[in-house]
């Protein structure tokens, strides 16, 4: 069953301290301490005045849950995704674990445990964030708002998180179909910061001039998809009074959900044929 | 019979290279089978067809009456067994229970590391094992669940004496007090005739010979002469009736009292008798003939 292949992938996960530590854990604690260091640096070296300028939690909570699927988030998820989805071929433990569960349930135990931690990572980030900056805006006496309505708060929260998450899942496709096709650990890290430069120049090189008109941009570049996806998800106003066209947020949207696939769907469909000869 | 497993002219190639040949074979239900074959005879192959870690390249394979890949209560152990290096003999137990859906495993886990002897190692990292703890621990981790069958690949592997004399005990304790189906691949000829009630012999991925231990080796007749000699072939030719070339050596049957004889014509004739030792009515001397004398190695 899939959830007996989870229950064993997050055993093993969570017993490999070093990569659960660097792939998972480490870049909500290197959040807190930037968060951290920020406020001592307010608290220091800022006029009184300005320290105790109103703080805006609602604004605060979308920022560090739209922030938390940021390029050094993305590159360290990479370490846990790869270790996950190469350590069976690295320690040669196929053959002790196909004759017990389905190929599929096995590969998507692995997707599943990876989707599981990379939203924890997403959850700390943003959680520990606003914690230092509530606790900071209690000891220089700022006045703390909440600039939105509950459910446009609810929207744009949810929004941010999904797509941070959607960025962390799309790195760990990449690593998953890296992993089955050369069945190599840093194969599993190289191919897919790689592939995020080279994504990274295409978004630069075809920039989206009218959303509506680079429907096929927003839906063919990860980068325009992760963006417009967001800004059509979370509602937010490009303009005063104007969001985006629904063309570029479906495309986006559809961008987003298309990489996913193209990640997992093609590791598992190479997984599933795969010789385990020789892991 | 009651086949457990079975295969019909399964083959598979790699390239021009052919690891099975068509092979058609059943192993009955019960009992200690051994699959025995020189390098490269496709033992190997057949097991990880068996398991569905591999795909053969025409014809059938079944496990338990159905295809093979299927998910089923069998413990395997594929050579020599690896494990996540940072997790301890116990985790990789709690690990693989966890992965087979099993309810009660912390007492069975005790229990199966006290009886293949790694209980004092139940803490600690694999990373640190000896081959011959691997090879236990595989062991364990295929007893888990209590499988109806056991498919185990050189169990003996990298064991001191002590440890293959209590591995054989353990197999065969398997087999007849726990009545599990064991099938097995060993190099170790004198080990599968102490613990097989059967055996198929492999010879370039074709089946060789089937049968009953005691029946192969009373089909194999009295003893013979092994000579070796670097011109098999014509030796045999030249000694005539009762030789058999095989790839490194001569097969000669006779009786002790013509053996002096023998050497002494050869002797005269100019052969180069490297080596002469007597081949018993046993399960190497089956081998021998049924895989022309390779080295099971």
């Amino acid at each position: 069953m899939l959830a007996d292949a989870i229950a064993a992938e997050n055993l093993r996960l969570t017993r490999n301290r070093t990569t659960f530590f660097w792939g998972f854990l480490f870049i909500p604690l290197l959040a807190l301490v930037a968060e951290i260091g920020g406020r001592l640096f307010m608290h220091h070296d800022l006029p009184a005045e300005l320290r105790a300028l109103p703080v805006d939690m609602a604004d605060q909570l979308v920022k560090a849950f739209g922030e938390a699927g940021g390029a050094m988030t993305i590159l360290l998820s990479l370490i846990g995704a790869a270790v996950l989805f190469a350590g069976d071929y690295r320690w040669e433990t196929w053959r002790l674990l196909t004759p017990r569960a389905s190929r599929t349930n096995l590969f998507l135990a692995k997707v599943a445990v990876f989707a599981q931690w990379s939203l924890v990572t997403i959850l700390l980030i943003g959680v520990l964030d606003v914690g230092v900056a509530l606790v900071g805006g209690m000891i220089d006496g700022n006045r703390l708002t909440f600039g939105l309505g509950a459910g446009e708060f609810a929207r744009q929260l949810l929004a941010v998180a999904l797509v941070s998450w959607a960025q962390l899942l799309f790195a760990g496709g990449l690593a998953a179909l890296a992993a089955t096709a050369t069945r190599s650990t840093i194969a599993a890290i190289m191919i897919p910061i790689g592939s995020f430069i080279g994504l990274f120049l295409a978004q630069n090189r075809y920039p989206v001039q009218d959303a509506a008109a680079d429907w096929w941009k927003i839906l063919l570049i990860p980068g325009h998809a992760f963006d417009y996806g967001r800004l059509f998800l979370a509602g937010i106003e490009t303009l005063p009074g104007q969001t985006i066209a629904a063309s570029a947020g479906l495309a986006g949207i559809f961008g987003m959900v298309a990489w996913l696939l193209i990640g997992f769907g093609g590791g598992l469909a190479i997984f599933l044929r795969q010789d385990l000869s020789k892991e | 019979m009651t086949s457990i497993l079975s295969t019909s002219n399964l083959t598979k190639a790699y390239g021009a290279v052919r690891a099975l040949d068509g092979l058609t074979l059943e192993v009955p239900e019960g009992g200690v089978y051994g699959v025995l074959g020189p390098n490269g005879a496709g033992k190997s192959t057949l097991f990880r067809i068996w398991l569905g870690l591999i795909r053969p390249t025409s014809g059938d394979a079944t496990v338990m009456g159905g295809a093979p890949g299927t998910p089923r209560r069998i413990g395997s152990m594929i050579e020599t067994p690896r494990f996540p290096p940072f997790l301890t003999a116990r985790g990789v137990l709690e690990w693989l229970s966890l992965a087979s859906g099993l309810k009660d495993a912390p007492a069975e886990i005790d229990a199966l590391l006290e009886r293949v002897g790694l209980t004092e190692a139940a803490g600690r990292k694999v990373r640190g094992f000896s081959v011959g703890m691997h090879q236990r621990l595989g062991v364990a981790a295929a007893l888990l669940g209590r499988p109806p069958m056991v498919i185990l690949d050189e169990p003996t592997s990298g064991m001191d004496p002590n440890g293959i004399n209590e591995m054989r005990a353990l197999i065969r304790s398997l087999a007849d007090q726990d009545e599990v189906s064991v099938v097995l691949a060993s190099h170790q000829l004198a080990e599968v005739q102490k613990i097989c009630d059967r055996v198929a012999i492999l010879n370039r991925g074709t089946l060789a010979a089937e049968g009953s231990v005691s029946d192969l080796i009373g089909g194999a007749g009295g003893e013979r002469l092994r000579l070796h000699v670097s011109d098999p072939a014509r030796i045999a030719a030249l000694i005539g009736a009762g030789a058999e070339a095989l790839a490194d050596a001569v097969l000669v049957r006779l009786t002790r009292a013509d053996a002096p004889a023998l050497i002494r014509r050869l002797a005269t004739e100019g052969v180069d008798i490297f080596e002469a030792r007597w081949v018993g009515a046993d399960l190497e001397a089956v081998f021998m003939q049924e895989t022309g004398g390779q080295d099971a190695r």
